[in-house]
């Protein structure tokens, strides 16, 4: 832990703990095993961007089914491949900590839903959603028929202005009711 | 019609793109516009440009626009303009989609830049070249916004970063005009990458070091108090920083919620509350009550036994007379505290200040007990007011979709487990939906109708069977009068298999009766083990308080609250051992029975409702014998820290996690409120009557020669009452107040004021938001209407005009 400490500057590291929500040694352990992932030249750039595939060999991610969703979300590069800098990562593990409110989950959940990038969750992304949820084998997908049940219910109780899609306020109004999300909206290192 | 209309657009050069995802619902779509505009073509820029990055360029988006048309069934209706859009809109009844209609490519552009679907687009920008090339796309995520990138103008790029700037600039001033604490946590909670938040800060907060630079030569007083207000708050962060860290088995827990899930992780979670309130409850018992007795010693101590370790089962011998482990040590006298005299003259001076047990011993048991209720009315209420909310009727579905995932667990196999068990609660739920109501028959009625009642007949016997057996067990040891080991053992031996081998029958009625939804199953097994725990509560409580506490004598008892709490000690450590038993051998050899003879995968399943009560009843017997045996939340503690690593273990080793839902945070406040009513509400009660009603040995203890404990804090003993003035303040105020029921009346009328008011504040609040959203129902409507209409005209217009 000594040597990264020194890596990560002191107002660096002070910075990011007040701009995100997380502890120093919550910072300070993202940075070590962010560095873990870097290869020997690129630990010495300042702004080291690492690849979606060495990212996605994080346990934490690994077998997640939103896996590459979430490094598109918070990814800034310009290529939109899903590659992340540290300040990248250390903004999703922020959004994935246990203190950060529930609008910014709410808000970064929202993202990660909506995986045609459009600003709404409509029946395509829904349909996306539900198929990572119940997995990849035959015997656990839903028919087309419960499907559609499916997302029409879900779009009965959430959809208020009634246009067929699920917008940002719509869904963190249906998410603040749910206590569960919450803690279930957690990544911890 | 409808052909020709199709024959028209597609002489155009362009193909047209939409929305990929409106291919998806053309089924019973009744409204089709098919326009094909010049990409180009500005006369229907309403707005201008959008902002948003991930704008679909109409040339590089692909929508099987022919599909849908060549698959078009009869009853749709053809494209007209005027007044017949809003019959086509609004008849049928059927919920208008706003991406059920052929929007043309200007429309499209507009839609995507309306404000609700803007403030969730990603506004990420870094300038940093793409090295390398685009992943291949996944599922449907086909409209990679890379592609509008990479084709789109410099001029949309700079739009979308120069509406970004804005948004910043935005922000930076909305935080100067906040007070420092409140602006970084409101930019702490904004939805910007850690870049755009940095940028944010430094444009923010340098106006302020620069004021602050005007300020400076001001005073050296301002500027010496800032910098000891800064200092003052690092500390502070840092203390709450060094106390978070010190969350007690942070990684093991970890560690379990990766492999099972949130629900098994509140398990662990409740323990560990209870052994914070335990730790609470030894400090304060310890540091009023057992120091002070501890380091002065009663004088004269009877029957001196030597230490043998059977006693650390039995808590006999050693423990009643020589330890201040029990209620029988203490003294009913009052403690002389010396005051140092000056060096010529040995001894007390007598005027130190003195420290009288019986009250202390009183007035902590009170306090404590007052502690925990606050504590745990507290978190009674903040759990409901979380968890319990006012319209949660609503959002089934959605729930069930969006917040079902558990993003903590990270390995495979639970990952694949818990996919499954989302996709069987999803199926089990439309099936039902699909199929409608199960009807049943009425034969097959009756037949559940006679399970259930045989069920329950069965439960409910066993449980009276079992109280029936401890009483008896109690009853005739109180008639022999032998206090012997092994027949003390017997009594807590036999509670303690009972609490074990019941409930494991229970779960097997469950099994029988086959409940249709799991949760039914949860809360009728919880209330089930509750009735059990209750009623041999409720035996033993009449065995102590109504045979040996009134006849003391009879029993052959000198000290009979030194008994009471040895019997509470002797029951935690049979549960502890039976407990350990269980999971040892129970568990274990459950597992091997289910892999090597029954050769299933199938591990057994932590039964976290049963194992929740196991340590509520644990709870209730500590506070019921913190009157008898101060130094009983101690061995709670140790117990419970054993307990921990030994459920880890078992955890870990034996089971596999549940494949049927748990919903964690309504499971838990249902825990914390079984602990709050008939937990503590019990033993506050039991220990509130022994205090009132019940004579004190006339033997033994801080009580003896009173008519009952209560009178010592009413005690009128002048010289105590002069060194100590809050105490005839406090009678002052029983006298006065507590005495006359107008008093009582009167608060309990001002409570029942308070619920009535906010019961119709609720009210009001739920009609308002019914009113909202009818609002925003009709808003969605008009939306709808407008852009239909301006589309209408538009192509009515592009039509017309000449190419």
């Amino acid at each position: 832990m000594g040597t990264t400490a020194s890596q990560l500057g002191k107002d660096l590291l002070s910075e990011y703990q007040e701009l995100t929500f997380l502890t120093k040694q919550e910072i300070l352990l993202a940075h070590k095993r962010f560095t873990e992932l870097l290869n020997k030249d690129e630990k010495d750039q300042p702004n080291a961007r690492v690849s979606m595939e060495r990212i996605l060999t994080l346990p934490e991610l690994k077998s997640n089914p939103f896996r590459r969703r979430i490094c598109y979300v918070f990814s800034t590069s310009d290529c939109k491949n899903g590659s992340l800098t540290f300040e990248d990562f250390l903004d999703l593990l922020s959004a994935f900590s246990d203190s950060a409110t529930m609008e910014i989950k709410s808000h970064y959940a929202f993202r990660i839903f909506d995986f045609d990038d459009d600003g709404t969750l409509d029946y395509g992304d829904l349909e996306n959603l539900v198929n990572s949820l119940t997995g990849e084998t035959d015997e656990t997908r839903l028919t087309p028929e419960e499907m559609r049940q499916l997302i029409s219910n879900i779009l009965e109780e959430s959809d208020i202005d009634k246009d067929g899609t699920v917008n940002l306020s719509e869904f963190q109004h249906v998410i603040s009711r749910s206590p569960d999300f919450v803690s279930s909206f957690k990544i911890v290192l | 019609m409808l052909g020709a209309v199709c024959l028209q657009y597609r002489d155009h050069s362009r193909t047209m793109a939409y929305g990929g995802n409106i291919c998806q619902i053309d089924s019973d779509s009744d409204f089709e516009n098919m326009g094909e505009i010049e990409p180009g073509h500005d006369s229907f820029q309403l707005f201008e440009e959008p902002a948003a990055s991930t704008q679909r360029s109409p040339e590089t988006l692909q929508m099987d626009v022919f599909r849908d048309f060549t698959g078009a069934d009869a009853e749709r209706q053809p494209f007209s303009a005027g007044g017949p859009i809003r019959g086509e809109l609004f008849d049928g009844g059927q919920p208008r989609a706003l991406q059920r209609h052929r929007w043309s490519a200007a429309t499209l552009k507009v839609l995507s830049a309306m404000p609700s679907r803007a403030a969730a687009v990603s506004r990420r920008h870094q300038a940093s070249p793409c090295a390398t090339s685009r992943p291949p796309g996944t599922i449907r995520s086909d409209l990679e916004p890379a592609d509008v990138e990479e084709t789109t103008s410099e001029g949309k790029q700079k739009m979308s970063l120069f509406t970004a700037n804005t948004e910043k600039q935005q922000l930076v001033l909305h935080l100067r005009g906040l007070p420092p604490g409140e602006a970084m946590r409101r930019l702490r909670a904004a939805a910007l990458s850690l870049a755009d938040k940095k940028d944010v800060r430094r444009l923010a907060f340098s106006d302020a070091a620069h004021s602050s630079r005007v300020s400076r030569s001001v005073s050296c007083h301002c500027r010496l108090r800032v910098h000891m207000c800064r200092t003052w708050g690092h500390c502070l962060s840092g203390c709450l920083h060094g106390l978070t860290s010190l969350q007690l088995w942070h990684s093991a827990m970890k560690r379990l919620s990766g492999r099972f899930g949130t629900g098994v992780l509140s398990y662990f979670l409740f323990l560990r509350t209870l052994l914070l309130f335990n730790l609470l409850l030894f400090v304060i018992l310890g540091l009023f009550l057992v120091l002070p007795q501890a380091a002065n010693p009663p004088p004269h101590i009877s029957h001196r036994h030597p230490f043998t370790g059977l006693e650390l089962l039995t808590g006999m011998g050693y423990f009643i007379n020589q330890s201040v482990m029990f209620y029988g040590y203490y003294t009913n006298g009052v403690l002389q505290t010396c005051r140092p005299g000056s060096l010529d003259v040995p001894g007390c001076e007598t005027d130190g200040p003195q420290y009288s047990i019986p009250a202390a011993y009183f007035f902590t048991i009170v306090v404590s007990f007052l502690i925990i209720c606050i504590i745990l009315v507290y978190s009674v209420s903040k759990s409901f007011g979380r968890n319990f909310q006012v319209l949660a009727s609503n959002g089934n579905w959605t729930v069930k979709v969006f917040c079902s995932w558990d993003f903590k667990v990270s390995k495979e196999t639970p990952v694949k487990l818990q996919s499954e068990k989302i996709s069987t609660q999803l199926k089990e739920l439309l099936s039902e939906v699909i199929r409608g109501e199960n009807e049943k028959s009425r034969m097959q009625r009756l037949r559940l109708l006679i399970v259930h009642l045989t069920a329950w007949a069965t439960c409910l016997g066993s449980i009276s069977l079992g109280a029936v057996v401890v009483h008896y067990l109690s009853e005739t040891a109180i008639e022999q009068r032998s206090f012997k080991e092994a027949q003390l053992m017997l009594l807590s031996a036999a509670v303690s298999g009972l609490n074990l081998l019941l409930p494991s029958f229970f779960n097997l009625c469950a099994w029988v009766e086959n409940h249709d939804s799991p949760s039914v199953r949860v809360y009728v097994s919880i209330f089930r083990n509750l009735l059990l725990k209750v009623s041999i509560v409720g035996v033993l409580c009449f065995r102590w308080l109504g045979r040996i506490a009134l006849e003391p004598e009879k029993c052959g008892l000198e000290c009979w609250e030194t008994f009471v709490g040895q019997e509470l000690y002797r029951l935690l450590l049979m549960d502890f051992f039976f407990t350990l038993l269980y999971s040892l051998s129970g568990e274990f050899l459950w597992r091997l029975f289910s892999t090597k003879i029954l050769k299933r995968e199938r591990m057994p399943v932590f039964d976290i409702a049963r194992n929740v009560l196991e340590l509520i009843y644990g709870q209730t017997l500590t506070w019921l014998g913190m009157l008898f045996s101060p130094l009983l939340p101690a061995v709670q503690i140790i117990k419970l820290f054993l307990l921990f690593y030994m459920k880890k273990t078992s955890l870990m080793l034996n089971c596999q996690a549940s494949r049927k839902p748990w919903r964690a945070s309504q499971m838990t406040t249902v825990f914390i409120s079984l602990l709050c009513f008939p937990s503590f509400l019990g033993a506050a009660l039991s220990v509130a009557y022994v205090i009132w009603k019940i004579k004190p040995s006339s033997r033994c203890g801080p009580f003896r020669n009173l008519t009952t404990m209560f009178q010592s804090g009413m005690m009128r003993d002048q010289q105590l009452e002069n060194s100590h003035p809050i105490l005839s303040w406090l009678n002052w105020a029983y006298n006065a107040l507590l005495e006359k029921p107008l008093f009582l009346f009167l608060v309990a009328g001002v409570f029942l004021l308070v619920i009535y008011i906010r019961t119709q504040v609720v009210d009001g609040q739920i009609r308002i938001i019914r009113r909202l959203e009818k609002q925003i129902e009709n808003e969605g409507k008009d939306k709808e209407f407008l852009i239909a209409n301006l589309q209408a005209i538009y192509e009515r217009s592009d039509l017309v005009s000449p190419h």
